[in-house]
């Protein structure tokens, strides 16, 4: 039996919105939803040729914090950087930052992000089903998983 | 088609939502497999809602149990097959 399924999907870190609730650091940096996004927003860094950093800058400059100590830098496209937080009562992943100036990059990021993480997760969650597991991005910025099943 | 190990191939499209195709699986075990997979990325953190359920050609083969009639789009047969 085969068929295709079509899903929406939304990103939901409800288990790791508690551990930062409770300022469980150690677990916190071990969870795998964390390590996920920390893997996530270095991709999209590496591929822009910006880095992570634990903070985001706001108009004047000033570092802002974010709760999972991850955002994005990329000079000259995104200078004040964009942070990635978790909202503590619903576990959304959200992104501030001020993209004044760079809005269109600032919005493209933030979807290339949340991109980039389904496919890590839906590449970890193969893994586990004991698949061997292939990427490729086409041209209109799709990527698409391969998953061939053993035993 | 026993000679081919079961294969999901899923498209990630730039806003996040997927496309996932299960292809050689024997009888009712690509919806085991699909709800694995789905119980999986929950524990990511990934939320999936299904919004279209197709069956290929070979399921017509198996009537779907009663459940399932009200969620499947009935295909051409050709249409979809790998």
């Amino acid at each position: 039996m085969s068929h295709i399924e079509e899903a929406t999907t939304n990103i939901t870190l409800q288990a790791l919105a508690a551990l930062i609730q409770q300022g469980e650091t150690e677990a916190i940096a071990q969870h795998p939803c964390m390590a996920l996004l920390r893997q996530a927003v270095t991709l999209v860094a590496k591929a822009h040729g910006g880095s992570v950093k634990a903070t985001y800058n706001n108009y004047n400059g000033w570092p802002q914090k974010t709760n999972t100590n991850l955002a994005l830098h990329i000079p000259g496209k995104l200078p004040r950087g964009i942070g990635l937080l978790v909202d503590l009562k619903t576990g959304a992943l959200t992104f501030k930052g001020d993209p004044w100036d760079h809005e269109e990059f600032f919005a493209e990021v933030q979807q290339k992000m949340v991109q980039t993480y389904v496919v890590l997760a839906n590449c970890a969650a193969l893994r586990r089903m004991n698949a061997q597991v292939s990427t490729q991005t086409l041209d209109n910025q799709q990527v698409v998983i391969t998953g061939v099943m053993h035993g | 088609m026993a000679n081919h190990p079961p294969k999901l191939t899923i498209a990630v499209n730039t806003d996040g939502n997927v496309s996932t195709d299960f292809t050689h699986f024997i009888g009712l075990e690509c919806l085991a497999a699909g709800k694995q997979l789905h119980v999986l990325l929950a524990e990511y953190g990934i939320v999936t809602e299904v919004t279209t359920f197709t069956q290929k050609p070979e399921l017509l083969i198996t009537p779907p149990s009663r459940g399932m009639v009200a969620h499947t789009e009935w295909i051409q047969e050709g249409e979809h097959s790998r």
